[in-house]
């Protein structure tokens, strides 16, 4: 009886010595994702009028659909589909001549079963005029920078 | 009839206990009251800004925030929630001069409808009452402490009531109201009690999971143990994008005249919260959730919603780069206990089963008040002037049984073993040592 007492009292001090703090693989003892993740390869300078090479690794090799479109900043609904083609396992590759210098936004989608992605890189061709420059410092998003807290629970 | 010494040390603990405990006891009770119908207060404050004019298409999310912007061009957007019906404004949380204000937007015109500076959210500050005395961190403790104190009383106060003897049905389960006064404030007092225990123990059992001491606790313990919420919902951070932060696109140059540095010729642009808004509706989230934007460059977007029905919960964090889904988490994929709390909460808060949740509370609220004023009344009728009007203390050695509970007790809810220390350091310290004290506590 008294060892019990000793133990149970010794388990609970042990709890409550414990730091607050969460476990990094508590997480997998809960239903987890597997994102698609992916990087893109393109030349550290882009130009005009060059075939520029646009590599895409993905990290998983169960890829159903992938796509490349391109837009000019400014130009909303005038986006062209590049053609990808699958060079290996989870390596892609698009390529494009761009026309004229500016501002572009390259979305690639990557679509698995489980897990779907479309992120934007933006890409700057050439030189950039003066007003091209201030649209790139007016983006300057409002978004960010507040604690991410979870009073509203309560 | 001859009182026992375990029952004179019993009500002891029930009677100083009762009196420290009964001012926070109404507080908590009135303010509980009153948050119960919370739905119901604010849908009457706020209706001029939450109903709109159905038209016949909304615009989009990023139309509603840019709206916002050109209002408050120095605000920082830290939350989005769609409205959740076609009547129903849509909300932009801000952050301006180190203030929350929630703009509220039609979703039709982009009109801004109203603004609310969140520090003057009326039942907030009903809920920092009830959870902490509005003192923050200290006034967080305080709260625990009560309401592990009451535990104490609930378990004392049914020791005392607990019939001896020939059993009556008035008295213990009904109320003796043909008797003399005081029979009654006794039996509005133990009668009461002994039909709310449950239902007290249930509301400071559900509550203390807020507590910031040993709500984080159990909490920890539970996400660990993996038995409870899963992490970032209660305990724990929210996953990191996937992106590396050396290839997401990077804006603010210093000067205008400076060319564009060449590491940031190419860099993944935040996702639109158009975007984010179309996956949460084509995830079936809840439809009354909000979008949390992401705090740093690593962070995430939220989607989270904590309806009525606990089912009905999502926390949701998704990749503010490439729009992957990184977690997704919905009642289904709490753990047993995490279940369990979940429910609890949502009835604590009086949500869980709509009007009937809400009077129940409000009926458990009422008693609460019913037997702390009997409590303090039987004591003021009964006090003698001299002393307060405790039983005499016997020596609390001697009972071996109750003190291995209150050691229990103790390490399982620590604030109330560090109380407990206190008060027998005062007592043996102090109100032993001093003649006058020692006739007021009635100690021999």
């Amino acid at each position: 009886m008294k060892n019990i007492l000793l133990m149970i009292i010794l388990l609970i001090l042990l709890v409550a010595c414990s730091p607050n703090q969460v476990n990094e693989e508590a997480i997998n003892q809960y239903k987890t994702e597997r994102p698609v993740e992916i990087s893109l390869d393109l030349p550290n300078e882009l130009k005009t009028n060059e075939d520029t090479m646009i590599e895409i690794h993905v990290s998983r090799s169960d890829v159903k659909e992938i796509t490349a479109s391109l837009r000019k900043h400014g130009e909303t609904n005038n986006s062209i589909n590049l053609d990808v083609t699958k060079k290996k396992n989870t390596y892609y590759l698009a390529q494009h001549v761009f026309q004229e210098a500016g501002i572009y936004y390259l979305q690639i989608t990557v679509d698995t079963r489980d897990s779907n992605i479309m992120p934007t890189k933006r890409l700057i061709v050439g030189n950039l005029n003066e007003e091209e420059q201030k649209i790139l410092e007016q983006e300057n998003d409002h978004t960010n920078h507040d604690e991410h807290d979870h009073s509203d629970h309560h | 009839m001859k009182k026992k010494p375990l029952y004179k040390t019993i009500w002891r603990w029930h009677f100083y206990a009762g009196i420290l405990i009964a001012p926070f006891l109404l507080i908590l009770a009135v303010s509980g009251g009153i948050y119960l119908f919370k739905p119901n207060i604010e849908q009457f404050l706020y209706q001029d800004y939450y109903e709109v004019e159905v038209q016949t298409e909304k615009s989009s999310a990023e139309e509603h925030i840019n709206a916002v912007l050109n209002e408050y061009p120095d605000a920082t957007v830290t939350r989005y929630r769609p409205g959740e019906a076609d009547d129903r404004s849509a909300e932009v949380r801000i952050n301006l001069d180190q203030e929350s204000y929630t703009i509220f937007v039609n979703p039709y015109t982009n009109e801004l409808i109203g603004q609310l500076n969140d520090k003057n959210r009326l039942i907030d500050r009903v809920e920092e009452f009830h959870g902490e005395l509005m003192l923050g961190t200290f006034g967080d403790r305080i709260v625990e402490l009560a309401a592990c104190w009451t535990l104490i009383l609930v378990t004392t106060g049914l020791f005392i009531w607990f019939p001896k003897g020939k059993r009556k049905l008035f008295g213990t389960l009904l109320p003796r109201f043909n008797k003399n006064k005081r029979i009654l404030f006794r039996d509005m007092h133990a009668v009461t009690g002994f039909w709310l225990s449950f239902a007290i123990i249930f509301l400071v059992v559900t509550g203390l999971l807020w507590s910031g001491f040993w709500g984080t606790k159990v909490q920890t313990l539970t996400t660990n143990l993996g038995i409870g919420y899963p992490p970032s919902i209660w305990v724990g951070d929210a996953p990191e994008s996937n992106v590396q932060t050396k290839d997401v696109a990077d804006v603010p140059w210093s000067a205008q005249t400076m060319p564009v540095p060449e590491s940031d010729q190419q860099g993944f642009i935040p996702f639109s919260i158009n975007e984010i808004v179309r996956i949460a509706d084509e995830e079936n989230i809840y439809p009354t959730y909000e979008v949390i934007y992401p705090s740093s460059p690593e962070g995430v977007y939220t989607v989270s919603v904590f309806p009525p029905k606990a089912q009905d919960e999502a926390t949701m964090h998704i990749d503010q780069y490439t729009g992957a889904i990184l977690a997704d988490y919905r009642y289904d994929h709490y753990q047993p206990l995490g279940k369990l709390m979940a429910w609890g909460i949502t009835v604590h808060k009086g949500l869980e089963y709509g009007l009937a949740n809400q009077i129940g509370g409000l009926i458990v609220c009422i008693g609460i008040i019913t037997i702390v004023i009997s409590g303090i009344v039987m004591w003021w009728k009964r006090k003698p002037d001299k002393h307060l009007g405790a039983p005499i203390a016997p020596s609390i050695w001697s009972s071996k049984r109750l003190i291995v509970l209150l050691v229990l007790f103790g390490l399982l809810f620590p604030l109330v073993g560090v109380s407990i220390i206190i008060v027998f350091l005062l007592d043996w310290l102090i109100i032993r040592r001093i003649p006058t004290l020692k006739r007021i506590f009635q100690i021999r």
